[in-house]
Formats: structure tokens, C-alpha cells, sequence
């Protein structure tokens, strides 16, 4: 829309009590962070300057490039696990279906119960000894395909992102329904017209109609990868042997746990900047196709 | 015409903002009167003293209930000091602490754990020395209990608990089932019992590792102790010997070899504590080695509990320490914020004597609960006989535990290293020289 | 043809069902749970309970003091979804469908706030709550609850309404109308699927966050539901049956709440509105 006259104020003073809450909360507290990093510092004790020494100790440190790893795992199963998984049934249950309102229901609420009970139950379908999982497996005899599915270290990370992409499918499948609402029902008509159907529609009308919606939702789950700690930290601690640690949860064992506060935040600057850089390259290669 | 609309539009964006923050704000102070309305001296009465109190005793424990009986009881006996309480749970409740400490925003009265974790609370000058006050303690309660809250001679605090953190529990039936009616004495037979366990087809130890401190605290603080003798951690923190030691090395080299034979639940790095209890309750295993607080759930509480035995680590060949003691620690340490006025101050101590007293101990013990004092303050007959005989295991003197004496940083390495062990990655020594590093690093 | 569609629907009920069951499983452990006493908890955490301890539910309550708590989780939650989805409904509005000076610059400030980590701003945002004295107070987590999913509430909307027609707001401009009537008269009945999204969003994150509201709030007065909810377990303790119940409890609100705006996130509201 074009920017009429007297709008501009009116934009700046829309804008203006979120921007003030935001900033002051929510930005301010990053540039702070950001100077406990150049410091060693307990928290309690005086601080001691000592540059750019906690990054390069983090850069020198293997647990944390395993940690960097993980949240790569993550990033990745989650883009190919929730979006598409979402997406899908986001797909089936906008249409005229019965029991959608039941499904729609149960569908989010992996979204909403407690990390407590996430990890109580995967905790229940992995168990090595009478778990599920196995117990599945052995059922169609596939006794060879049995692990220890948190404790094998060559695993373990596919295993706590199974039950990301378990615990957040949800949260897509919503806004992916709100987006399909935005299609007006003459598009569809059109298209029946024309004889798409199935499968063809969806590639060929409704993805490219909710296409911002995806891009929002790519990122969504992109930033969600790089932020994701209670998960993690209550189905497995990180364990063993670091083997399935993440970003976050080195951050806080070191800011919290450890009392290294300049330390720590030093990691969360280096979260923040590696979130950064793969959310404007998603952006930038989503906005530039669209215009 | 369109900019009035607009102003119109954001007037009443604004009202309802302002309402929606105004509902928010009501509530507030309501409720603030409600609860914090002794926080202003004048709602009380003239003279009266609110001090608030920061405690880990939330959880439905028969010994939290002690504790929050006594404050009702103190408060109800000195009508002029309110006790505000902030319960945080446990898991988190050295994050607040901590937080709070940096923000040099403590609570008056704090519980507080001893050792590494005083430390940086000590250095920061954020609590009270109560050297003058000690007259009040030092007759009643153990001089080692009292030692972990001493920094630099001053005392800091006094614990309310006496914990044990290597008890090993363990199932008669199954015991016996392998040919040992009482539990072995030494560790040659020990290994023995869990490889003819293991024959059985039963699970030798249920162990629940997620959290990791398990395997630092309940084993190893006994078995750093059994093989390299009661000074060696101390020693190390000093300086004066090596976590690569032979001795130490020898130590954690039980670990390697528990985890070859395969005497743990395959699960042992997915369950947290309290699953393993279960995982042993459940009879899935033979052996179950944690603290002594755990007692009241696998035997006080439990309809089945005359099955499981309780014992403490066998001695080790060439072992320099006495294989009767246990790895004991004080807990909850009550400490006074530093810097509070004169008025407060009286009020804390006050309230501190009323506290930590004989009554205390007294009301602990019959919940079935280990205290620091130096003789039973219980009287017969008044204890649970499971608390009797875990009193009596327990009486030939203890050791300290691994965390309560090594930093936090080196313990976390150790942690991840035993950790590793287990899922078999790196050697003993790698174990104890990274942990030797991490402690060289703070230096 | 429509054999074929029948077959499709057979197959979608088969997935539709699995997924329902495999989500379904934790809920209903839950409830199992909530119902045993401890010890048969502890022997067998998988089995229906002999008999139904409807005491545990009572227990749960007072143990995480949920009468205070939940009215504090109910103003603190309200409070913050409030400001937040008036305020960023309103910001993203401007960002998507108007071109300003700043708005590539202040939209990636807004979206900067996705990416921090939650426990890095916890003492800075601590002490800055201590200095403008808001600590232990509602505000000290109304304002972090508002900063923080501003963001996600911005970055929804205004990808929800990027994707809106060009031509939308053309008959609110002929009318004569200004930007917030069109904001509030054309934009926002449109978004509603949108709305409702990020209100449930909002929703749950502030029902469930725990981590600020540990920190910033120790006044028994003040503490909110997660709060009361870690009551259950100490370090080498747990009541888990207690736990589920009050973790049963806790979720009702937020399925309510759920049920209710669910219907706002189908509601095929398009057709009305563009020609109303």
C-alpha cells in the first residue's frame, strides 16, 4: 500500500510501545551478555577482563563442536521430519473430515504436555530392555534392528530428534492450517476445472498459495533447533559423554552449573550468531524467489 | 480525515492496552497485600520483623514436612518476626541461589550446601559469620559436619541432615539365591557375587546415571577412599598428590571393570535416580548404591521392604582406607545474609537458634531421617529399626565426598569421564588426567 | 474414481488414527498415574491402578499450592498474551503491508529475538529487573513474557499477512478509512486463523515457562503454576503420582483453551470477509 499522509506517524506510534518493550527486554539484555563475554566471571566474584580468551577456549573446546553437530542433527531432522509431517496433516485435516476437531486436538497436544511426560514416555518406548521400540522390532523379527536407542552413541542424537520432531509436528500442523484458510475456495473450484487433483494440486496450488507461511515456518523450526533444551536436557542430560549435548545445554552447564558466567555467554553469543547466519540464508534464498 | 482516524484508531489501541495492563496491575497489588503485605513494616503491627527465607523444601518428604512445621511453630511462639518463605525445588535450586548471589539479592535466611558450593558464596562476602553464635552448636552437633560450612575459619553455616551417600541396598532373596546370605565382605567376593548374579541372568546393579553426579558421588567418593585413604581428595585440592595417582587410577578402574562385566541395566545412562530406585524396587535388579535418604522409599515406606538389605562397600585388596567408613555429608546448611541490619540480624539469629536445635534433630530422627549431632538425640525405641540399622552402619566414622571437596569444573569432568567409561570410551587414566587438568586449570 | 477416493480415506484414517494413538499414550499414562500411590508406582509404572486415590488430586493442589498459583499463572499468562498479540498483530501489519524507511531493519530486529537463547539474558534480565525495582512482582514477568514472543508473534503475522491479496485493503482506502481502521476492520477479521495461532502460542509458552519465573519471582504471593508443578521432586526423591496429577490438573486450562480457539483456526472465514 501506498504510504499516505499522516500514516507514517501513525506507524511510528503503532509501532512504538512494542519496539520500546522489546528492546529494552528483549535486545538490551544481548549486548549485556555479549559484555560478560569479554570477562571471567562467577557471577559473584569481581570480573576480570580477559578479551577474546572464553572464544577462543570455545573454539578450542571438541565438546563444543560435538554440541554444534548435534544442533545440526537437529536442524536438519527437524526440516525434514516437522515441516513436511505438518504440513501433511495440515493437509488432511482442513477438509471436511469427521472427527477433525478430535484429531486436531490430540495432534497438538504433544505440543502442549509437560517435558516430564516426553521423556517419561520416550524414555518408556526406548528402554533397551522392554522398551517398544524393540519390542516392535522383535515382533516382525527384525531382533537384528534392536539398540540401546538413547545409550548407543552412534544413534542417540536420531533418537532425542525423533522425539523433537514427535513433540513439535503440532506446532507446524497449526500454522499450517491457519495459512490453508487463507485460500479462497474459488482457487480450488478453478482448479478442479482445470482437472487438478490430488496430489498435483497440492504441489501445483496450494504449497505455492501458502508459501510465505512455509518460509515462516522453515525458520520457526530452524530457530526452535538451535534453541531446544528441555527436551534434550530431560530425556537424556546431554549423556552420555556429551555424546548428545547441544548448544544450549553446553552453554548452561557452564554458565550454571560451572559458574563460568563470561564463559557461557561467550557460547550463547556464538548460538546466537550461528542461528543468525543460517536464518538470513534461508531468508534471503525464500524472499529472493518470491519477488 | 485519515489522520484523525489514525489517531482515533490508536487511541483506542492504547485503551485497551492500558486496561489489559491495568487488570494486570490490580491483580497485582491485590495479591502483593496479600502475601507480601508484611514486607512494609506497618501491616504487622509496630515492631514487627519480616525476613524472608529461601529453602530446596517443597517436595512432599517426610522431612520437608519437619522443616516446615518448625517454622510454623516459630512463628507462631514469636509473634513479632515473620518468616516469608520462597520453597524452590530442588533440582533448580542452586540456579536461584546462584542468580540471587549475582544480583547480591540473596534471601535473610538461606539454605546452603557445603563445600565447592560455598565457595563462591564465601568469596563474595554474601553471608554472615557466626563465629559468636558457634556456643549454641558446637556442643550438639559433629565437628566434621559442622566443617564443610567452615571456610577459612569461619563458620558460615549449620546442617540440619546428615546424608550418606554410598549406601548400597541391596535384594536378600537374590543374594542368596548366588550363595551369599550376608553381603561379601571383601571385594574379590563382591566381583564374585555380581559375575554368579550375572550367571543367573539377573541385573547385577541398577544404576541411573542421566544426571551423572551418581557415579561421582555415590561411587567414587568410597572407593577414592577405600583404595587411596581418607586424605587423598583433600590432598589433591592441596596439592599434594595427583588424581593420576596409582591409587586413584586403581579406583576408577572399578568402574571399567563393572562395566565389562556388565553389572549395570543397559539403561543406566537414560534413567534418572529415582527410576533406578524404581528399576531395584521393581526386583529388575540386585544392587542399588545411592544415599541414605532414599532409605524412607525403598525400605521405611515400602510394604516389601524387609527384603532389601543395606551394606556399605566392601575393602579392597592394598586398600589404605578403613573399609568401615561411609561417604557422608551435612546438608542443608542454614546461613544469614551478610549486611543486614541490626534488627533483622537478631531476628535471623534468633530464628536460627529456634531452628537448628536439639527439637530439630529430635523430630528428624523419628521421621526416619540421619542428623549431624554427636550422640542419638532420639530416644529408644523411637526410630524406625530400618533407621536403626542404617544409624548403626553408618556410626564408624565417615569419609567426604568427592564433589564436596573437588571444585565444581574438575567434578563435572570427572563426571562425563566416568560417564564415558561406561559406554566403554577411554581408559581410567584418560579419566584421571583430564580430571587432574581441569583441576590444574583453575589454578 | 470414487473408489479410489475411498481408499484414500480409508488410508488417511488409518495414519490419522496411529498418530492420534501414539499421542494419546502419554496422556493416558498420565491419568493412570495420577490415580496410584507411590509404592505401586514404583512397582509397576505401567499397570491400571487397583484402586483410584482421587486423594492424590487433592494433595497435588494444596502440595503445588495452586490455590494462589493458578490465579498468578492466570493473570500473568492473560496478561502477557494480551499486550503481545494487540501490539504485534499491530506491528506486523505495518511491516507486511506498508513500505517505510527502516521496515527491512526493524523487521530483523524483531526477528533477532527468535534466535536468543532463553538462559543468556537470564541474570542481565535479572539485574535490569532489580534496578528498575519490578522484581518479584507480575511485571517482572509480564514485560519478559511480552519481549520475548513479540518476535514469533510478529514474524507469524506478518508472513500471514504478507501472503494476504495486494488489493485488500482498496475498499477501506476508497471508504476513506485510516490505517487502523483498516487494521482493525479489513486486516484483522482476515487473520483470525493467524490470530489464533499466535494465541495459542502465547498461550502455552507462558502457561509452561518456568525459567524466568524461578528467578524473578520469590514472593509465594506471586509464583506461578510450573513453579508449584517442581514442588514433586527433590534430588534423590520424587512423588511421581502427585506430580501427574498436578501436571493433569495443569493441562486442562490449556486444552480448553485449545478446544475453544481450534474453531478460529478453520473457521473459513476468506469469502465473508473480503466482500464484507
Amino acid at each position: 500500500m501506498n504510504t499516505l499522509k499522516g500514516t507514517r506517524a501513525a506507524i511510528f506510534f503503532g509501532m512504538l510501545p512494542a519496539l520500546l518493550i522489546y528492546i529494552g527486554i528483549a535486545i538490551i539484555p544481548i549486548f549485556v551478555s555479549l559484555y560478560y563475554s569479554f570477562f571471567n566471571w562467577d557471577g559473584i566474584s569481581a570480573k576480570s577482563a580477559v578479551g577474546f580468551d572464553n572464544y577462543v577456549r570455545i573454539f578450542n573446546d571438541s565438546v563444543f563442536w560435538l554440541s554444534v553437530k548435534n544442533n545440526i542433527i537437529i536442524m536438519v531432522t527437524g526440516l525434514i521430519g516437522q515441516i513436511p509431517l505438518g504440513l501433511l496433516l495440515a493437509l488432511l485435516l482442513n477438509r471436511n473430515l469427521r472427527g477433525s476437531t478430535f484429531f486436531r486436538t490430540v495432534g497438538f497436544m504433544p505440543v502442549v504436555i509437560s517435558s516430564v511426560m516426553v521423556s517419561l514416555i520416550w524414555g518408556m518406548i526406548y528402554n533397551s530392555e522392554y522398551g517398544f521400540m524393540n519390542a516392535l522390532l522383535g515382533f516382525f523379527g527384525l531382533d537384528s534392528w534392536q539398540r540401546n536407542w538413547l545409550g548407543d552413541t552412534s544413534i542417540s542424537m536420531y533418537s532425542v530428534s525423533l522425539a523433537y520432531i514427535w513433540q513439535n509436528c503440532g506446532l507446524y500442523m497449526v500454522i499450517f492450517l491457519a495459512a490453508l484458510q487463507n485460500i479462497p475456495g474459488e482457487v480450488n473450484e478453478a482448479a478442479e476445472l482445470d482437472g487438478a487433483t490430488g496430489l498435483r494440486r497440492v504441489f501445483r496450488i496450494t504449497i505455492p498459495m501458502i508459501r510465505s507461511t512455509i518460509l515462516v515456518a522453515v525458520v520457526y523450526s530452524i530457530s526452535n533447533s538451535f534453541r531446544v533444551f528441555d527436551l534434550v536436557q530431560i530425556l537424556t542430560g546431554g549423556g552420555p559423554a556429551h555424546m548428545t549435548e547441544v548448544m544450549t545445554i553446553y552453554m548452561y552447564n557452564h554458565a550454571f552449573v560451572s559458574r563460568q558466567f563470561g564463559y557461557g555467554s561467550a557460547a550463547s553469543m556464538l548460538i546466537l550468531l550461528f542461528s543468525l547466519i543460517v536464518v538470513s540464508l534461508v531468508n534471503r534464498l525464500g524472499r529472493e524467489k518470491d519477488s | 480525515m485519515k489522520k484523525r482516524n489514525g489517531i482515533k484508531g490508536a487511541a483506542l489501541l492504547s485503551v485497551a492496552t492500558t486496561l489489559a495492563l491495568a487488570t494486570a496491575a490490580c491483580g497485582n497489588s491485590n495479591d502483593a497485600n496479600n502475601g507480601k503485605g508484611a514486607s512494609s513494616s506497618d501491616s504487622g503491627g509496630k515492631g514487627t520483623v519480616t525476613l524472608t527465607m529461601m529453602h530446596p523444601w517443597t517436595s512432599p518428604n517426610a522431612d520437608n514436612e519437619v522443616y516446615k512445621a518448625r517454622i510454623a511453630a516459630f512463628e507462631a511462639e514469636h509473634p513479632n518476626i515473620k518468616i516469608n518463605q520462597d520453597g524452590v525445588a530442588a533440582a533448580q535450586y542452586k540456579t536461584k541461589l546462584f542468580t540471587l548471589a549475582a544480583g547480591n539479592n540473596l534471601a535473610d535466611i538461606d539454605v546452603v550446601w557445603p563445600g565447592a558450593d560455598l565457595d563462591p558464596l564465601v568469596s563474595g562476602d554474601l553471608l554472615l559469620p557466626l563465629n559468636d553464635q558457634m556456643a549454641n552448636w558446637n556442643e550438639l552437633v559433629r565437628e566434621d559436619a559442622l566443617a564443610g560450612f567452615n571456610k577459612n575459619g569461619n563458620q558460615y553455616a549449620v546442617p540440619t541432615k546428615q546424608n550418606f551417600v554410598d549406601i548400597i541396598y541391596y535384594n536378600k532373596e537374590m543374594f542368596s539365591k548366588v550363595g551369599y546370605d550376608t553381603f561379601p565382605a571383601t571385594y574379590e567376593e563382591w566381583i564374585d557375587a555380581i559375575k554368579k548374579l550375572k550367571a543367573a541372568k539377573l541385573t547385577p546393579i541398577s544404576l541411573g546415571n542421566k544426571e551423572q553426579w551418581p557415579l561421582q558421588s555415590s561411587y567414587m567418593s568410597t572407593l577414592t577412599q577405600r583404595f587411596a585413604g581418607d586424605d587423598f581428595l583433600q590432598n589433591v585440592v592441596d596439592g599434594k598428590a595427583k588424581f593420576t595417582d596409582e591409587d586413584f587410577v586403581k579406583a576408577v578402574a572399578v568402574i571399567d571393570e563393572l562395566t565389562k562385566l556388565d553389572a549395570f541395566n543397559s539403561d543406566a545412562n537414560n534413567m534418572d535416580s529415582v527410576q533406578a530406585q524404581d528399576y531395584f524396587i521393581q526386583e529388575k535388579a540386585a544392587m542399588h548404591i545411592t544415599s541414605a535418604t532414599v532409605n524412607a522409599r525403598i525400605r521405611i515406606d515400602n510394604p516389601n521392604g524387609s527384603k532389601f538389605g543395606i551394606a556399605l562397600f566392601p575393602s579392597v585388596p592394598g586398600g589404605k582406607g578403613d573399609p568401615k567408613k561411609a561417604a557422608g555429608v551435612p546438608q542443608f546448611g542454614i546461613a544469614i545474609k551478610s549486611g543486614l541490619s541490626k534488627e533483622k540480624q537478631d531476628a535471623a539469629l534468633e530464628f536460627m537458634k529456634y531452628f537448628v536445635n536439639e527439637d530439630l534433630y529430635k523430630d528428624l530422627s523419628k521421621a526416619g531421617i540421619m542428623v549431624p549431632t554427636k550422640t542419638n538425640v532420639a530416644g529408644e525405641g523411637e526410630i524406625n529399626p530400618f533407621l536403626e540399622e542404617l544409624m548403626k552402619l553408618t556410626s564408624n566414622g565417615s569419609t567426604r565426598v568427592f564433589d564436596s571437596v573437588i571444585p565444581t569444573q574438575p567434578s563435572k569432568e570427572f563426571e562425563n569421564g566416568l560417564q564415558a567409561l561406561t559406554i566403554k570410551q577411554g581408559t581410567p587414566q584418560d579419566v584421571a588426567k583430564k580430571t587432574q587438568a581441569a583441576l590444574d586449570a583453575l589454578k | 474414481m470414487s473408489n479410489n477416493s475411498n481408499w484414500f480415506r480409508v488410508l488417511t484414517y488409518v495414519f490419522l488414527s496411529a498418530f492420534a494413538l501414539f499421542n494419546i499414550v502419554p496422556l493416558f499414562y498420565m491419568i493412570v498415574d495420577s490415580f496410584k500411590t507411590e509404592p505401586e508406582y514404583a512397582a509397576s509404572p505401567f499397570s491400571l491402578p487397583t484402586k483410584l486415590h482421587f486423594e492424590n488430586y487433592a494433595k497435588a493442589w494444596d502440595i503445588a499450592n495452586m490455590d494462589t498459583y493458578f490465579m498468578n499463572s492466570l493473570i500473568i499468562t492473560f496478561g502477557s498474551l494480551i499486550i503481545t498479540v494487540l501490539l504485534g498483530s499491530l506491528t506486523a501489519f505495518f511491516l507486511a503491508r506498508f513500505k517505510f524507511r527502516f521496515r527491512k531493519s526493524t523487521f530483523a530486529i524483531f526477528l533477532l529475538g527468535m534466535l536468543v537463547p532463553i538462559h543468556a539474558t537470564l541474570i542481565p534480565i535479572f539485574l535490569i529487573m532489580k534496578n528498575i525495582g519490578l522484581l518479584d512482582t507480575y511485571w517482572s514477568l509480564i514485560l519478559p513474557y511480552t519481549a520475548f514472543h513479540l518476535s514469533l508473534t510478529i514474524f507469524i503475522l506478518e508472513g500471514f499477512m504478507q501472503g494476504l491479496p495486494k488489493d485488500l485493503e482498496e475498499s477501506g482506502v476508497m471508504d476513506g478509512a485510516g490505517v487502523y481502521r483498516i487494521f482493525w476492520s479489513i486486516i484483522l477479521p482476515i487473520a483470525r486463523p493467524a490470530m489464533a495461532t499466535v494465541i495459542i502460542l502465547n498461550f502455552i509458552y507462558n502457561w509452561n515457562e518456568y525459567l524466568f519465573a524461578l528467578v524473578l519471582i520469590s514472593s509465594e504471593a506471586l509464583k506461578t503454576l510450573p513453579l508449584g508443578l517442581a514442588n514433586f521432586v527433590g534430588v534423590e526423591t520424587a512423588s511421581m503420582t502427585l506430580q501427574m496429577s498436578a501436571l493433569a490438573i495443569a493441562l486442562v486450562p490449556i486444552i480448553i483453551f485449545y478446544l475453544l480457539l481450534q474453531k478460529q483456526l478453520v473457521t473459513g472465514m476468506t469469502a465473508g470477509a473480503v466482500k464484507g
